[in-house]
């Protein structure tokens, strides 16, 4: 066994980059100008950086603990490693916050933003959980590590302690709009998605039961989901806009070229491949054994279809349409173009202001909105996952 | 209808889809007619400021360019991870990489150009980061999935590992390090339209500048354009990879 964790030690000299190489902080004298970046070595100094030596000190200490000791050893060397990096982010956190207080306090116009140290850190922080997956084997452990890194950032959160943050300037100035983005953005995802599956599962079970239609679908789809999102949603905007002049109860119904039909559309066009594939390939998984049997105990062909056949194909189902949510969040960003509105729109705003912080308020809800949809289908395909045992008693409950 | 008319069907396509490619880049001015006839109202049906050939050259410098680096990147962290030196950091490397991905592509474009200043840069460097997610996670997929069995033949036959590298496990992992360029390239000329909104020159000017000016006929004149360079692209790709599954197969027959 090597004496020191290779992937470890290499997070932690990029941890040291990160602090004292990159700029921690940005400032700008006010919204429009572009942040400069303060280091934490030369512009910062003070007991942030006489904080920030320690725990780095600290988590170098526990990452060269020899491993080669014990089993016991290792172990408390990752709890160490865990608990210091932890500390090291919400030290961050508070940092941040404090910084921004004190700027503001003395010129009401300066934007404290957060630097590229700061991103850099935060990923590396996401990095090295992975790197101490192993240490995570009981829900005790894996709650304790939750809680660790939560609880002092929930703690900054209620006593609002980022509020003259710029990012957090920028939030308050544009709360309705970031409001109602937030409501537009859900809106049209959920839709296309309530779409996609019923018209994916109607498809992908066709798709199954022939496979002529099923070739026919699947590369018609392929073709459509190689367009670029923002061609799809420009022709889809000329003939929308044409059959509303013709039809006017369309444009009654709140049918239009521009904004939320077009968006929905295409948005639908991109998501149904990943649900038609996986919806075909998970009935076609499933072994015909377990059908047979079904058909054996006196199931009808409803029955067999979908307390068996379609419950048996749920797990692949569910990780096509993880799948299609995480790719409609995304690509409602761009449906803003077309007037759609959601996140998208305030980002695009940002990005004609050049103001990253604008930028940022449109992109971060996203990227969490993604992450968690990821997280949540995950859960759920692992739910679902039939142990050998449960298929058993799938077939039992059935009968 | 037999698998060898398909592919032959496939083959013409792609001159069809070549074909309609070339002619709405270089003749779209002629086709000043047939917009004012669609879009009466509007002065000048067609756009004009830049002809559409330029910006079709320059949308695919800008995806050449950044695929390339991505590739070279991307194959270059699988390699290293998939060797006996770097392979403690594949866990690393695969959740980096999937935690990346649900960053939507327009959102590192977005970032980008702040921080970098309007223009190519900002596009190339968000198109570079996104275009290495797939390439990455694909090539650690191809150098893997090389039969165990095929690269003792080799260690037995005396090869040394570079060797091994470049005549067995590269070649064997091509078919599926090729999927994932393919991936790559089809976001990247995406996003490479996107980018004309940061003031990069691609087939997405047209469409921003018809979205902003309210002139639908130079958003389908773009779209049109791009739609089919993302459908010619990937057909090309489609042919090669047959080609290569083909060529594959045929030493392994051997």
């Amino acid at each position: 066994m090597k004496r020191v964790n290779a992937v470890q030690l290499t997070l932690t000299v990029l941890v040291w980059g990160a602090l004292f190489v990159l700029p921690l902080m940005g400032m700008a004298p006010n919204r429009i100008l572009t942040p400069k970046g303060l280091s934490l070595w030369s512009d910062i100094g003070g007991t942030p950086l006489v904080v920030m030596l320690i725990l780095g000190v600290l988590l170098t200490l526990s990452v060269l603990l020899p491993a080669k000791l014990s089993a016991q050893a290792k172990k408390l060397s990752n709890g160490l490693i865990y608990f210091f990096s932890a500390a090291i982010v919400a030290y961050l956190f508070w940092l941040a916050g404090d910084f921004a207080a004190s700027q503001v306090e003395l010129s009401a116009r300066v934007r404290c933003s957060f630097g590229a140290g700061f991103w850099a850190l935060l990923l590396l922080w996401l990095m090295s959980i992975e790197a101490v997956r192993p240490l995570a084997k009981t829900p005790l452990v894996s709650t304790l590590m939750a809680v660790i890194f939560w609880l002092p950032l929930m703690v900054l959160v209620s006593q609002s302690h980022f509020q003259y943050l710029s990012l957090f300037i920028e939030y308050r100035a544009n709360k309705s709009a970031f409001d109602n983005a937030f409501f537009v953005h859900s809106q049209i995802v959920l839709i296309t998605l309530v779409l996609t599956i019923v018209i994916g599962l109607w498809l992908g079970i066709r798709s199954y039961r022939s496979p002529r239609f099923g070739r026919a679908c699947l590369s018609t789809l392929s073709i459509l989901q190689t367009v670029p999102s923002i061609a799809l949603f420009g022709l889809l905007l000329a003939p929308l806009s044409y059959l509303t002049k013709k039809l006017p109860f369309l444009s009654e119904l709140g049918i239009s070229g521009i904004g939320m039909t077009p968006a929905i559309i295409a948005l639908l066009l991109y998501s149904l491949l990943p649900m038609v594939r996986s919806t075909q390939t998970g009935l076609k998984q499933v072994s015909p054994l377990m059908l047979e049997a079904a058909y054996g105990m006196g199931m009808s062909r409803f029955q067999c279809l979908w307390k068996v056949h379609f419950r048996l194909a749920l797990p692949v189902i569910l990780s096509g349409l993880r799948i299609t949510t995480v790719q409609a969040i995304g690509l409602t960003m761009v449906a803003a173009l077309i007037g759609a509105g959601g996140f998208g729109a305030i980002m695009f705003r940002g990005l004609s202001g050049s103001a990253i912080d604008l930028v940022l308020l449109g992109v971060i809800p996203v990227v969490i909105m993604a992450a968690a949809a990821d997280t949540f289908f995950k859960m759920l395909v692992h739910l679902t996952e039939p142990s050998p045992k449960s298929e058993a008693a799938t077939l039992a409950q059935g009968g | 209808m037999s698998t060898q008319a398909i592919k032959a069907r496939a083959n013409q396509a792609i001159w069809l889809f070549l074909g309609l490619l070339v002619a709405f880049s270089v003749g779209m001015p002629h086709l000043e007619t047939v917009f004012h006839a669609l879009f009466p109202k509007l002065a000048r049906p067609v756009y004009l400021q830049t002809s559409f050939v330029d910006l079709l050259f320059s949308h695919i410098w800008l995806v050449v360019v950044s695929s390339v680096i991505s590739v070279l990147i991307g194959v270059g962290v699988a390699l290293f991870v998939t060797r006996p030196a770097g392979v403690a950091f594949r866990p690393l490397v695969e959740t980096v990489v999937a935690i990346c991905q649900t960053f939507p592509p327009v959102a590192v474009l977005a970032i980008a150009a702040p921080l970098i200043g309007m223009g190519s840069s900002p596009a190339l460097i968000a198109l570079v980061l996104y275009g290495l997610l797939p390439v990455v996670q694909s090539s650690i997929a191809g150098l893997t999935s090389v039969n165990p069995a095929v690269l003792e033949a080799a260690k037995g036959l005396g090869m040394s590992p570079f060797d091994r590298l470049r005549r067995v496990e590269l070649p064997l992992a091509l078919p599926v390090i090729l999927a994932g360029i393919r991936i790559s390239v089809t976001i990247n000329i995406g996003t490479a339209a996107i980018a004309s909104s940061v003031g990069a020159k691609t087939l997405g000017t047209p469409i921003i500048i018809g979205l902003s000016g309210f002139n639908t006929a130079y958003v389908i004149q773009g779209a049109i354009v791009v739609g089919l360079l993302a459908i010619t692209t990937d057909m090309l790709f489609e042919l090669l990879q047959q080609r290569l599954e083909r060529s594959v197969n045929n030493t392994e027959k051997n």
